[in-house]
């Protein structure tokens, strides 16, 4: 394995080229630290976060409750109202991101991620589905992100069967292209079940097709972390391989990877991360797409580097949106994903038309 | 070459016959099948013996007349609009509801419900015309600017991408406002509350539209063989992308604001129009115009008519459809290597 991997980084060197003439120690270092600093911002978001909103705060007195200092009421507003949120923005963008650098690694292409290919819509449909005509009560906080990945895998293998020819390498703008038209069709089923519902179900849809935070309550946040810390911990190991396949699934077999079996593979990790997170936080449509490509533009697009900064990126850009929506008068109860989208679709507007 | 162009022109002959004939049909069966069924003698009255005190009289002359017109002038519109959309932006997968014009006129719609609610019908449909022509002028932006090197997908996910910006703002206000179920029935497309005075608003602008398109319709075969090429011919291009702009803005808006948000019917009826007459605008614009007229007024005819009583929005059984044909267009397209 390690053969493999050194293999790839002096391939990786080659194709990619390096900006500055460095020592791979250098390089490292370099990458580290650049997440480290995005870390520090997200910390500085975070903070930020803790201090502002209804019943703002001191960040003295945020860093006092944090540590275990605070009066009643500040703990409540903390523990109770912001941290919740907070955590659940953190997760969110650190699955959608994660996922989006593998299928973007294993597809070959900047467009790919979880709303593109319309994954993300298919969980969200499975759950709404569920949610809108099975039980309008979720009991079992972890039986949400067995559906929604239960519906992110069968969408994904439908885009996978539609899109693909046999014999033909694969084409990511086609599964693109299949993923969004896919994404349109869940939307039109969703919106069937929409008449069955009353005023009530039909906000809380509306909401989490948007981009909602709605699952706020430890017990989900404790699900979702164990759920992305599980799937990330593989995604992470795997790094080295979705770095060969980057370089082409010809240099990948090339290199020693088996190409089907690890791209199934990390498909199924990128539908999970994706999912757990669309279960839990609504569907981010963009989320997935532009964290990972900001976090391109900082550590470059080396997986081990990317998959922790593009974590990082969207979490800033999750956290960032939340803060708006809770603090300017206009903007609240408004779902934060349409932050998202509004930061983000000017952004994938100029990639397009860049990299025509 | 002539022998092919004659035998076009044949095949244009029948099909735009059999095509008139069929919404023939259409027309009767709308008529008479509904949530009540009518008698075809009944029907027969309604329009030559009109008798403003019978309940099923003007049923059929204010409800069935023009929810069957409604139909047809937004599935010629939107037809004709892709097919023109598809021309100049040299993007076979163009429509008006995958490039995101549709999610335009929704926006502006919402802003007329959510700011301005005593507007008038008038009003409204201006504003809403104007959502639909911002985003047309964008995504023209967006193609012109590429000078033909934006590949269609990459059209394509521009336009998922202002649709999506588009109707994340219009949730905004919606939420913002409490317009939920008002607003359900209307972004999933229906033309069930068609009233005369919508048609007498819109079909000014449905006709000239129509009558333009056909007009330049020599000019856009001309166009379609490259831009070098019609410039040698003697082609004013630029005067043609601004008129075909502007049609397909009209036609856009028209439908929308009669039904919603529609897709797809500008890519499935052209699409299959070029398929039964070949390439030259002159056949294809009116081509597509009939075929479009029918298949909405049947998808609607089926809508009202599978469970009785019980209305399907047609803008969703349209997207039903619609998906798996552009799957499959998509599929026959070449791809574009842009990466590794």
């Amino acid at each position: 394995m390690d053969r493999i991997g050194r293999i790839v980084a002096r391939a990786g060197r080659f194709f990619l080229g390096s900006r500055r003439e460095q020592t791979p120690a250098a390089r490292h270092k370099a990458r580290v630290m650049r997440i480290v600093a995005l870390a520090i911002l997200l910390l500085v978001v975070f903070l930020v976060g803790c201090c502002l909103g209804p019943y703002a705060l001191q960040i003295g007195d945020v860093v006092k409750t944090l540590l275990g200092q605070g009066t009643y009421k500040s703990n409540m507003v903390i523990f109770d109202f912001r941290l919740p949120r907070l955590c659940l923005a953190i997760l969110v963008g650190f699955g959608m991101g994660a996922s989006g650098v593998i299928m973007q690694g294993l597809l070959h292409n900047d467009l790919a991620s979880p709303g593109t290919l319309g994954v993300a819509d298919g969980s969200s449909l499975f759950v709404t589905l569920y949610v809108a005509l099975v039980s309008k009560q979720i009991d079992e906080p972890m039986l949400l992100p067995v559906l929604a990945l239960i519906g992110g895998l069968i969408s994904a293998g439908i885009i996978y069967l539609l899109g693909t020819k046999k014999g033909k390498p694969i084409s990511s703008t086609k599964l693109i292209m299949t993923g969004v038209a896919m994404g349109a069709c869940y939307g039109a089923v969703a919106t069937f079940a929409m008449y069955v519902l009353d005023e009530s179900q039909l906000e809380f849809i509306q909401r989490w097709q948007a981009g909602e935070l709605w699952g706020t309550e430890w017990q989900y946040i404790r699900v979702l972390f164990i759920w992305l810390v599980v799937f990330g911990f593989f995604a992470v190991r795997n790094a080295r391989i979705l770095n060969a396949i980057n370089l082409g699934y010809d240099i990948a077999t090339g290199l020693g990877v088996n190409v089907k079996l690890a791209f199934s593979g990390l498909a199924f990790l990128a539908v999970g991360m994706s999912s757990a997170s669309v279960a839990f936080g609504g569907n981010f449509f963009f989320l997935g797409l532009i964290g990972p490509h900001i976090a391109r533009r900082i550590v470059g697009s080396d997986t081990r580097y990317l998959l922790p900064a593009a974590g990082v990126t969207s979490s800033v850009i999750i956290v960032a949106a939340n803060i708006l929506v809770e603090n300017v008068e206009w903007f609240i109860n408004i779902p934060t994903g349409i932050f998202v989208s509004i930061l983000a679709v000017p952004y994938f507007l100029y990639l397009l038309m860049r990299a025509a | 070459m002539s022998k092919e162009k004659a035998n076009n022109q044949t095949r244009f002959l029948v099909f735009i016959t059999i095509g008139l004939v069929l919404v023939a049909v259409a027309f009767f069966l709308t008529m008479c099948f509904g949530a009540t069924r009518i008698s075809a003698g009944e029907v027969f009255d309604a329009f030559f013996r009109f008798d403003s005190s019978n309940f099923t009289h003007v049923t059929v002359r204010d409800i069935r007349l023009p929810r069957f017109l409604a139909d047809l002038i937004v599935g010629a519109s939107l037809s004709v609009a892709g097919a023109i959309m598809q021309g100049t932006t040299k993007n076979p997968m163009a429509d008006s509801g995958i490039m995101g014009i549709s999610s335009g006129a929704t926006l502006g719609v919402v802003i007329v419900l959510a700011f301005f609610p005593g507007a008038g019908r008038f009003l409204k449909m201006g504003i809403s015309a104007a959502g639909a022509g911002f985003v047309t002028l964008l995504i023209y932006l967006i193609a012109y600017a590429g000078k033909g090197r934006i590949t269609p997908e990459r059209m394509v996910l521009s336009g998922m991408a202002i649709s999506t910006l588009l109707s994340s703002i219009t949730t905004a206000i919606i939420l913002k406002n409490g317009l939920m179920t008002q607003m359900v029935r209307y972004t999933s497309g229906s033309s069930a509350n068609t009233i005369w005075k919508d048609l007498a608003i819109a079909v000014p602008f449905f006709a000239a539209g129509i009558v333009t398109s056909i007009v330049i319709a020599r000019s856009l075969t001309v166009m379609n063989l490259g831009e070098d090429v019609s410039k040698g011919l003697g082609a004013n291009t630029t005067l043609i992308k601004t008129l075909s702009t502007i049609i397909v803005l009209i036609l856009s808006a028209v439908a929308v604001i009669i039904i919603g948000p529609v897709g797809y019917i500008g890519l499935m009826i052209p699409y299959i129009s070029r398929y039964m007459v070949g390439t030259d605008y002159r056949l294809v614009l009116p081509t597509c115009a009939v075929y479009g007229a029918l298949f909405v007024s049947i998808v609607d005819l089926a809508a009202k008519n599978v469970k009785p009583g019980m209305e399907y929005p047609i803008g969703l059984l349209i997207t039903m459809i619609g998906v798996p044909f552009f799957v499959y267009v998509s599929r026959r397209q070449e791809g574009d290597q842009f990466y590794g």
